[in-house]
């Protein structure tokens, strides 16, 4: 299994404006449960979409690309990137071992059996591929890799011509396909946040079936309340209760904050990066003026 | 609709384990008995082996045999599965995994004449020398091998397994074999290359790699009668989209882009489609790509006054013509002909497959024939290949569609010319199965097939024998048994040779590099005015 937590401490000082890093954290925040409460802890200023593979460079990173497309239940597009992958930047272990799943999915054995062969050569991959090749030859493969269960769960039902594949439409269709999965709908609310589409957003919670009770995320708490107040015509009354007090106080501090500024933006900008750094709200007001290496951390994280 | 495939008796015989038990347990009775005959089969050892759990000679004290008298023994496991297949009487080593866990490995080969093969080894992987194989094969030709197994488990007692067969043709197999190799590709290629490999060694050399030409891509390649120094190949190259052709070792550049290419026999014309390719993807389902071809129109090149002509006949308006196939005797262009759909009724695209006569010496075309109505079959109908004495035609069958490598339900079809009677071949497997080549003395089809994996062609060879039988596929061997374990590439559009190709890698991509003639549709009579002025575009990679 890959080390989600090791993977946000490696990155903790990174600015973050490299695509495949952004993916990374955004998928270990989701693997750790932290994504809707930890985002913008993380990502404090708009960079490529999230599934995006034209801002890559030699196609390096697309590895990755389509092995979250995969746990998102893309397979096909999956299997395209991650061979396109396996030609443009070579043989990695981790374009191995999204073949390798991607295969078992695909109810071809043989083929992922080749792909772990060559996975074995890597001395810090081979106890997975012993392991995921006990599990196909038992034919219990997800006891030896839970995601596989998921990325079944999960998998794109309704063909259409692959043309035009947004980050949207990507998570959109796998919304279409399976309405309770949960990496799909996360990371449509987390890019849709990224895109500052709040009404896009907004919709999206309103309708899944994954919130329907209980207090709600911190970030899309905040999204809620930013939303009440730039439209207010816009009903949310069926949401609104479920916004968590801390939240609701918060924001008022952060508009009396805004409300109290005579100057420009960039200098209100210090103080709302100190106070309110870690919220929707400073990256829906200010991410498109952040500097991640001139500023000190937000005092509030 | 054919739908998925259902597995085919020999394509069984081409999986590991479990197919081998199944498919064979009808057999066991006589294997059985033959095992019975071990004791008589005469052990010739190296000085290594003893003693001879082979043989039914007593073992030495510590080791004992487990053959329950009661329980007849099983075919072992082994891989490539060779059971009963038919081998070239001048093919490299069928070298093989033994798939049985154990502490040591005896495998004998013999046939009724000459020495047997014999090796006694502590790992499963057995490769065979080659002057001892060339030998076995040499001297039972036309004969039968008896392949005999015995294991040694790690408690010390040698588990003798059940003897098959496999039989030695009379008849060689072209000495060379050509094929493209190249990772499976969907949006980009960086490597790939047509490659020669000796059929009768392990030997394989790059006849070219695109990275001695930036990276472009090589497409076509092909042979006039298995001829190794009569050749074409066609590319996509930074300098243009080039054919090189290939005469006693000369090469001349034609800048005319070329797809699928075949040659008359009197060495004079090359037929050959000009295609405009759309790749496509499919959001879900079993078949993630496919290709839009259906604009095609075939031309001919001539190559004394290199111009091109494009026949009314096979170059109609409001049809795609495709996949040419000169037969033997030249009087014959085999093609598939299909109505042009626009790109939201693909999914209707089906080729017939049509023939028309030729007049050689008169440059003249006569009316074209339908030998297989795809609207009528439902199906669509590609690659056709004539064999060399004009009897039989195999082609590749598909639901749909103009690109059957991408397509799992891909089939081989048989279709007796003098009697019109059709029939799809039992080496199908339930995965693609196309590219297919006959050797030149016709008694040899190699084919390209995903059967094994599901991802990856591999190259097949089958026999085929005066009636059209053909034989069980026999996996192309590699010296390394486990070779095929870890490869990452395809082989694909595989054709057979009679030697070697001695014109240098270098030399055919300083052609590649260096603009050449420019030939157009000029001087012969162009009989679809209507068309754009070049139809030869290849927007695409028709070999994806």
């Amino acid at each position: 299994m890959e080390d989600w937590p090791a993977l946000l401490n490696g990155v903790a000082a990174d600015p973050l404006t490299n695509t495949i890093l952004r993916l990374a954290v955004v998928r270990a925040l989701f693997e750790t449960g932290r994504l809707p409460e930890e985002q913008f802890s993380w990502l404090h200023r708009p960079g490529p979409e999230l599934l995006s593979t034209s801002d890559l460079k030699q196609h390096v990173g697309s590895a990755h690309v389509a092995e979250t497309l995969l746990q998102l239940g893309h397979l096909n597009a999956a299997e395209r990137l991650a061979f396109d992958s396996l030609e443009m930047e070579g043989e990695t272990p981790p374009v191995l071992r999204t073949l390798a799943r991607l295969h078992v999915v695909k109810g071809l054995p043989d083929a992922a059996g080749i792909f772990l062969n060559r996975l074995q050569a890597y001395p810090e991959h081979c106890p997975w591929a012993v392991r995921l090749r006990a599990g196909l030859a038992t034919n219990s493969p997800a006891t030896a890799d839970p995601t596989i269960a998921r990325i079944r769960a999960n998998l794109i039902t309704r063909d259409e011509i692959a043309m035009g594949l947004t980050t949207e439409r990507l998570l959109r269709q796998a919304l279409e396909s399976n309405p309770e999965n949960r990496m799909a709908f996360q990371f449509l609310m987390a890019h849709q946040l990224l895109e500052r589409r709040l009404l896009y957003a907004l919709r999206t919670l309103a309708t899944s079936p994954q919130t329907r009770e209980g207090p709600l995320p911190r970030h899309y708490a905040e999204a809620l309340l930013l939303h009440r107040h730039l439209y207010p015509g816009i009903s949310l009354d069926a949401l609104l209760p479920r916004v968590p007090p801390a939240v609701v106080a918060s924001f008022q501090g952060f508009m009396e904050m805004m409300n109290r500024a005579t100057g420009s933006r960039e200098q209100v900008q210090p103080q709302a990066w100190r106070d309110f750094g870690n919220t929707y709200w400073y990256y829906y007001s200010f991410g498109a003026l952040h500097q991640p290496s001139r500023l000190p951390s937000p005092g509030n994280s | 609709m054919i739908g998925p495939k259902p597995p085919q008796p020999h394509a069984r015989t081409q999986k590991r384990r479990p197919d081998i038990e199944g498919a064979r347990s009808s057999r066991r009775i006589w294997l059985a008995c033959g095992c019975l005959l071990l004791a008589g089969v005469r052990s010739v050892a190296s000085p290594a082996v003893q003693p001879d759990p082979l043989s039914g000679r007593a073992s030495p004290p510590g080791v004992r045999e487990t053959a329950p008298p009661s329980e007849a023994p099983r075919l072992p496991r082994i891989a490539p599965d060779y059971l009963e297949v038919v081998i070239p009487p001048n093919l490299a080593p069928l070298n093989l995994a033994i798939q049985e866990p154990g502490i040591e490995y005896q495998l004998r080969v013999s046939g009724s004449r000459g020495q047997p093969l014999e090796l006694r080894q502590s790992h499963p992987h057995v490769r065979f020398p080659l002057r001892e194989w060339k030998e076995l094969l040499g001297t039972n030709r036309g004969g039968t091998l008896r392949w005999h197994i015995a294991v040694r488990n790690p408690a010390g007692e040698w588990i003798p397994y059940a003897p098959f067969e496999s039989r030695v043709a009379q008849e060689e197999i072209d000495r060379y074999i050509l094929y493209r190799r190249l990772r499976p590709l969907f949006s980009y290629y960086k490597h790939l290359g047509i490659y020669q490999r000796n059929l009768e060694t392990f030997e394989e050399k790059p006849v070219l790699r695109n990275d001695t030409f930036e990276h472009g891509c090589v497409n076509c390649h092909t042979f006039l009668q298995g001829a190794p120094d009569r050749f074409a190949i066609s590319f996509r190259a930074r300098s243009g989209t080039p054919t090189l052709l290939i005469d006693s070792n000369r090469i001349s550049r034609i800048d005319t882009k070329m797809g699928y290419l075949s040659w008359h026999p009197n060495g004079k014309l090359l037929a050959f489609s000009a295609n405009t390719i759309t790749q496509f993807f499919h959001l879900a389902g079993p078949a993630n790509r496919d290709i839009y071809d259906a604009r095609a129109d075939l031309n001919v090149f001539h190559v004394d006054d290199r111009t091109v002509e494009k026949p009314a006949a096979i170059a109609v308006p409001d049809r795609s013509e495709n996949w040419p196939c000169w037969a033997a005797d030249g009087r014959h262009l085999y093609y598939s002909s299909a109505p042009t759909v626009a790109f939201r009724d693909e999914r209707s695209f089906r080729y017939d497959l049509l023939r028309i006569p030729y007049d050689p010496d008169q440059n003249r075309w006569g009316e074209p024939e339908t030998l297989f109505s795809g609207a009528e079959h439902r199906l669509s109908a590609h690659q056709p290949r004539v064999s060399p004495d004009g009897h039989y035609l195999v082609f590749t069958v598909t639901d749909s569609g103009s690109f059957p490598v991408f397509r799992s339900n891909s089939e081989l079809f048989l279709l007796r010319l003098d009697t019109r009677e059709l029939e799809p071949l039992p080496i199908n497997s339930n995965q693609a199965d196309t590219w297919h080549c006959w050797s030149s003395n016709g008694r040899w089809l190699v084919f390209g097939s995903k059967r094994l994996d599901g991802v990856f062609t591999r190259l097949l060879i089958t026999h085929v024998d005066p009636a059209a039988r053909f034989s069980k596929p026999l996996l192309l061997p590699q010296e390394d048994p486990t070779y095929y374990d870890t490869c990452l590439d395809n082989f694909n559009v595989p054709e057979l040779v009679r030697g070697p190709v001695q014109i240098s890698e270098e030399e055919l991509a300083r052609a590649v590099n260096t603009p050449g003639n420019t030939t157009g549709p000029t001087g012969r009579e162009s009989s679809a005015p209507d068309r754009a002025p070049d139809r030869s575009t290849i927007s695409d990679n028709p070999y994806p």
